[in-house]
């Protein structure tokens, strides 16, 4: 039983890494900001999985606060997104 | 339940891995932000309702529900955001759209 769950927590946890390899390649910034979207919102799942696997029900507070934090990030560097090209 | 449970959690985490992948083959910013967002999302939400069948009526279970419904409020305000900066500063590539609604051509 708990061998499905581990199986989740891969599955979400590629999903963190193929979004940490878009971040990483870019190209431009608006591709890292949405793929640092992209690793928050999997790692909420990925944390949620493990509070049930290590039986830490505190690691649903790091989950909670894992999506506030993800949504100020995101919103922060779409204004970075929107001043590194110079407008007409 | 805990079938349901099961069920829930890998079509859940079946989405974010999904979505993840979309992140890595789509070409241009757009289709990558449509990647990133909606199947995530839906991922998030079936992974904390199958959590929330295994944990129960509980504390938790507030906490769960708290961080499903913020993740549903927050992702599309951040997305449009995002949308908003790459199209403001046009780094939006042109030839992947079939209609460009924003355009002053396309403005009434």
């Amino acid at each position: 039983m708990s061998g499905l769950w581990t199986f989740a927590l891969v599955l979400v946890a590629g999903a963190v890494l193929a979004a940490v390899w878009r971040a990483l390649r870019g190209p431009t910034p608006a591709d890292r900001a949405v793929a640092a979207e992209a690793v928050f919102v999997a790692s909420v799942s990925a944390i949620a999985i493990l509070s049930v696997l290590l039986d830490a029900p505190l690691l649903l507070d790091v989950a909670l606060v894992a999506v506030l934090v993800g949504f100020l990030t995101t919103i922060g560097l779409s204004h970075f997104v929107d001043r590194t090209e110079d407008r007409t | 339940m805990d079938l349901l449970a099961m069920v829930l959690l890998l079509v859940g985490s079946l989405f974010s891995l999904t979505a993840a992948i979309g992140l890595l083959r789509f070409p241009d910013v757009l289709s990558r932000l449509h990647a990133a967002t909606k199947p995530q999302v839906l991922g998030v939400l079936l992974v904390v309702v199958g959590i929330g069948l295994r944990v129960g009526p509980s504390l938790d279970l507030g906490l769960l529900v708290l961080a499903g419904v913020f993740q549903l409020l927050t992702l599309p305000v951040a997305a449009h955001m995002v949308s908003r900066a790459v199209y403001r500063s046009d780094q939006v590539a042109h030839e992947h759209l079939a209609i460009d609604d924003l355009s002053a051509g396309a403005q009434d």
